[in-house]
């Protein structure tokens, strides 16, 4: 589900079958890579949106949890990681970190197997149908992750 | 000279008949177009989607088949991407199914479950669906799968839109 009225709607009606939520993290630049940040940037949108297609009864797709790419890594981190407290407080069982932004590798272990790093592949000049399987390959892949998690739980 | 001469009233009745109508008919024609606008476009009717898929290609196995097409909502034009399971049935007719959840809207895959084979199952909430598309019971799902109206044109598939599964 989105963050929109009707979704939420829905999410009133069945709290209790969705318990999850993804959360993209997108990193701002305008110094020397203000390029590959946009390239992150355009490949998690489609990205997240096609996981949230995927998986609309389950999960919910927030805004993105976007920061200055330059910014300290601690202070990021520890906002990110608020976020995650939060909706946990809310009562939601899972929270997914998804980016292409490999300085989160980093503080990968601080997020316990919750954050997911996928390569951002360049997308311009691509031919529309091959981007599609492209992106379904990807989502298909990061699915796996989703299910043997809730089957874990299960 | 001429015998015919024109007089100066008449010069000036030809040239204004004649610009007056050229500016009336400029004005009439939109008008009637408009009018007459609805009869020509009805022959349309239902829009259905070319899919690439050929029919004979189609065998029992369903096979993911994805179609686009242009949706506007407000001042927004989007291109839009479905999905439908489609195969040939028994008694080989064509069957598109919907792989949209009518549980809370996950998209349901075929064969995925090691636990239940040949059944469309759903990753979100374990829903099931036997490969007609009818729920199983004791799963999630309250109503069977959407099924598409479809069109053969020339050995190729066209999906129309989904309708609801008529109650068995």
């Amino acid at each position: 589900m989105k963050l929109v009225p009707k979704d939420m709607e829905m999410f009133e009606q069945a709290r209790e079958h969705i318990d999850t939520i993804i959360v993209p993290l997108i990193g701002v630049d305008f110094g020397s890579d203000t390029k590959s940040y946009a390239r992150m940037n355009e490949f998690l949108t489609i990205l997240s949106s096609e996981i949230e297609r995927q998986f609309k009864g389950r999960i919910i797709l927030i805004p993105p949890f976007t920061y200055i790419a330059s910014s300290e890594e601690e202070a990021k981190k520890q906002a990110a990681l608020d976020w995650k407290s939060n909706f946990l407080n809310e009562g939601f069982k899972h929270v997914f970190f998804i980016t292409c932004d490999s300085n989160w590798k980093a503080v990968e272990n601080d997020f316990e197997q919750t954050l997911i790093w996928v390569p951002a592949i360049p997308l311009e000049g691509l031919d529309d149908t091959y981007k599609r399987q492209m992106m379904d390959e990807q989502v298909r892949q990061i699915s796996t992750i989703f299910s043997q998690r809730w089957q874990r739980e299960k | 000279m001429s015998k015919h001469r024109v007089s100066r009233r008449q010069f000036l009745n030809y040239t204004l008949t004649g610009v007056g109508g050229f500016m009336a008919a400029g004005m009439l024609m939109p008008m009637l177009r408009f009018a007459v606008d609805p009869v020509l476009e009805a022959a349309g009717g239902e829009n259905y989607v070319a899919t690439k898929q050929k029919v004979d290609d189609l065998t029992g196995k369903p096979v993911r088949l994805d179609f686009s097409y242009k949706q506007k909502d407000a001042w927004y034009e989007s291109e839009v991407t479905d999905t439908a399971w489609v195969y040939k049935n028994d008694e080989g007719k064509i069957v598109a199914l919907s792989p949209v959840c009518k549980h809370l809207g996950c998209t349901v895959d075929w064969n995925t479950s090691k636990d239940h084979p040949n059944q469309f199952f759903c990753p979100c909430h374990f829903g099931r669906y036997t490969k007609d598309g009818m729920n199983v019971k004791g799963t999630p799902p309250l109503k069977p799968l959407d099924s598409y109206d479809y069109k053969v044109k020339d050995g190729i598939l066209y999906l129309g839109s989904a309708v609801p599964h008529k109650e068995a």
